[in-house]
């Protein structure tokens, strides 16, 4: 990422993205979205059931998931990638669960039928293809498996750890960003389950409480595993730290923040946690009075930002942190606003020798700006220059963000028998224009 | 040493022009550059080429492979720039430069395509729709050489006839760094005018080369030169064209090396790490001809001369 090195370093190294700087136009109604893990992708669920993955280079749409066949029938409610960027998890109103290959997307690769709407998926093992799913009206959640013979294992309470039988209906789900093992489910009456699991999708309830009396929404976990923030419908965002021992049997939580809109009593639609040691917390209010993104930061639990821009209600968030920008969709018109960094062109990069200065400098003559430079010197010194080691392979581990660059990247294939399409469908109306 | 591997010939010399010739992504295939039309030759193959001819009404300058291999763009005299597919044939013909297109590159996902003009500027395409994403004014004279390091798409290199090496982010357009050759490169005709520009594959490094013939690798994030190949003759160094330039990584992880063409047919291999001239390639091979381009990719190398002959040298390691 070369570009970020000859960057100005204070803009580069903004915590979180500023300024609204695209507005996505879905005209199939966006109802969630997901960014590809290294930023090149966005994929939007949509309310007609279609999955539309847009180019991040050049905000366009370039791919519709089951163009052919096989496409949700009724609208999306939740998009996952799978972490090397080639699969993407969907799950809709249709009580399917789908799972597509991108090198191939006019069809899903595997398909599974729960017996409700699905509110939710999300990937527990991307590589052993393995997710959870939450339904409406169940009161546990699934364990789906993609490989070999598809399975679907409900999460049952467990025995040995004591806890209410009647936790009401498992809404959202979670799964732990550092240890895959761990998956945490929120339910209607306000309980929080955390859940080991095991290979073949074994699993143990490690631990279950109650923090609220209302709806679990949300469930986020930050990058670094040692934060959660849990969105309830009592109007209040709650942030825990989180530690796991060693052995996995437990989990300790310690309540570190509450976030609420003490004025106007908002609802929080969706939350979201920076990277790395999540340092911020941002969240999107319900209602239609207000349009903006709230943005905390989390050591303080003082709002910070307020990222503005949008002219309706927004829902869904996802912030991916190789292109530094937060994606939200409206209510209204199901587009997506997204915030990047602004990076101002530095007039100075035209000239090697010239440098801008924040106020103007009186000049002074150093010492020996004007000396006599000894032609054998010079050359002696361009000679050390050229002695120095380089390397032209190598490539950088980190960005200067800190993000891990070698973390593959999927390509999606160019669809070169849309370009045939579309171009003879406008070169038929070209030829109609013509006639007429 | 690099040592010859294969000719490839036509014998059909009605053509055109021969002007340039590029790998495939993936090795297989040559891409020669012949008038208007592309000739498409497999390595493997039975010495046959496949033919592509392309809408172009004027001679093409410059041809670029698409990363997944299917496509090659062609850059034209006639101002225009056109993708074609090796099977579906023509996708998309890009209007908007204003004088003769002469050097192309893809991204590292192929969804965007960047050229640079005589018309001063480099322009942005998005692949899918054929349609100009963004127009840079890049430089006060023709924007001669554009590249894209192989494994690092945020940037975008460029080299002009007003002597400028720029470096631009691909994102924005806007230009981050600026290279110009010291006080001691002004000579008394003015600046040097910049030929070629070649960015090693991590994106750190830029091979330039200019139109007196010498090389230089610039670290770019720095913004000073960090190697000088010079050909002693003078004779051998003043050049009227590009004569071509690129940098071989030899497979067993030596230090790449740099290849570079002159007038009479000649090829300078230097070692990037400590200059050495580990190789000369003398014109016999090119006849005299002048080399109008070199492309490498793993141990080979590809030399195509004026007169149209292209051949291939393998590189393998001196004992």
């Amino acid at each position: 990422m070369t570009n970020l090195l000859l960057q100005d370093p204070f803009a580069v190294l903004k915590e979180y993205p500023d300024k609204l700087t695209h507005i996505l136009e879905n005209p199939l109604h966006t109802g969630c979205l997901q960014f590809s893990p290294r930023g090149d992708y966005l994929a939007l669920g949509c309310a007609n059931g279609g999955v539309v993955v847009y180019d991040m280079d050049t905000h366009r749409p370039i791919l519709f998931l089951g163009s052919k066949m096989g496409a949700h029938m009724r609208s999306v409610q939740s998009v996952a990638w799978s972490e090397c960027g080639r699969f993407i998890l969907s799950a809709g109103r249709d009580w399917s669960v789908k799972l597509w290959d991108l090198s191939c997307p006019e069809q899903p690769l595997k398909q599974v039928q729960l017996e409700s709407p699905v509110w939710n998926c999300q990937w527990i093992d991307s590589n052993a293809g393995s997710c959870i799913a939450t339904a409406v009206e169940e009161e546990r959640a699934f364990l789906i498996n993609f490989q070999n013979n598809l399975t679907i294992i409900p999460l049952l309470p467990s025995e040995e750890l004591e806890s209410p039988q009647n936790q009401g209906y498992v809404l959202t789900s979670s799964v732990h960003s550092k240890n895959r093992q761990i998956v945490i489910t929120g339910t209607s009456k306000g309980w929080v389950n955390f859940y080991r699991i095991d290979s073949e999708l074994k699993f143990t309830l490690i631990k279950s409480l109650k923090i609220a009396n209302s709806n679990i929404k949300h469930l986020v976990v930050s990058q670094d595993g040692e934060k959660l923030a849990i969105n309830s419908s009592d109007r209040i965002i709650r942030q825990y730290s989180l530690k796991i021992p060693g052995a996995i049997d437990t989990v300790e939580l310690e309540s570190e923040h509450k976030y609420q809109d003490v004025i106007n009593r908002l609802q929080w639609n969706s939350i979201f946690f920076s990277g790395k040691s999540a340092d911020y917390l941002v969240a999107s209010t319900n209602g239609s009075s207000a349009h903006e993104l709230y943005m905390w930061e989390t050591s303080s639990g003082t709002l910070v930002r307020v990222l503005e821009g949008a002219e309706e209600e927004l829902m869904d968030i996802d912030w991916n942190f190789y292109n530094m920008c937060i994606a939200s969709n409206g209510l209204e018109s199901g587009d997506v606003y997204v915030w990047s960094i602004v990076t101002v062109p530095k007039w100075s990069a035209l000239a090697p020798d010239f440098e801008e200065v924040e106020e103007n400098i009186d000049y002074q003559e150093k010492e020996d700006e004007f000396d006599h430079v000894d032609e054998q010197e010079q050359q002696q010194e361009i000679d050390q220059v050229e002695e120095v080691e380089i390397d032209l392979r190598t490539r950088e581990r980190y960005d200067v963000r800190g993000n891990d660059l070698l973390l593959t990247r999927f390509t999606i294939p160019t669809d070169y028998e849309r370009i045939l399409v579309m171009k003879e469908a406008t070169g038929a109306v070209d030829e109609r224009n013509g006639e007429s | 040493m690099f040592q010859f591997k294969l000719q490839l010939s036509e014998d059909d010399d009605s053509n055109g022009v021969a002007t340039c010739a590029k790998f495939s992504p993936d090795g297989s295939r040559v891409a020669v550059v012949k008038g208007t039309v592309v000739l498409i030759w497999e390595l493997e193959g039975d010495g046959t080429p496949l033919i592509i001819t392309t809408s172009h009404i004027r001679p093409i300058s410059d041809v670029c492979w698409s990363p997944d291999g299917q496509c090659v763009a062609t850059a034209s005299d006639d101002f225009s720039i056109e993708t074609t597919h090796l099977e579906y044939g023509s996708l998309h013909r890009f209007m908007g430069h204003t004088a003769p297109v002469v050097s192309l590159c893809f991204n590292d996902k192929g969804n965007l395509l960047f050229s640079s003009s005589m018309d001063e500027s480099i322009k942005i395409w998005d692949v899918l729709n054929g349609s100009v994403m963004r127009t840079v004014a890049a430089h006060s004279e023709s924007v001669v050489s554009i590249d894209i390091p192989a494994d690092d798409s945020t940037i975008v290199c460029s080299g002009s006839y007003d002597g400028l090496i720029r470096v631009f982010d691909t994102a924005s357009g806007h230009c981050l760094k600026t290279l110009t050759y010291d006080k001691d490169w002004k000579s008394e005709n003015g600046v040097v005018p910049i030929t070629q520009v070649k960015c090693s594959r991590n994106g750190r490094y830029l091979v330039v080369k200019s139109l007196d013939g010498i090389v230089k690798l610039w670290d770019c994030i720095r913004g000073y030169v960090v190697r000088t190949f010079k050909v002693e003759s003078d004779e051998v160094r003043n050049l009227q064209r590009s004569c071509g330039m690129d940098l071989l990584y030899p497979e067993s992880g030596l230090p790449p090396v740099v290849v570079s063409g002159y007038e009479l047919g000649q090829i300078y291999c230097w070692d990037s790490a400590d200059k050495r001239l580990v190789q000369l390639l003398e014109g016999e091979r090119h006849r005299g001809s002048p080399i109008m381009s070199i492309h490498c990719h793993g141990n080979l190398m590809c030399s195509l001369s004026l007169d149209g002959e292209c051949n291939l040298w393998e590189w393998k390691q001196s004992a």
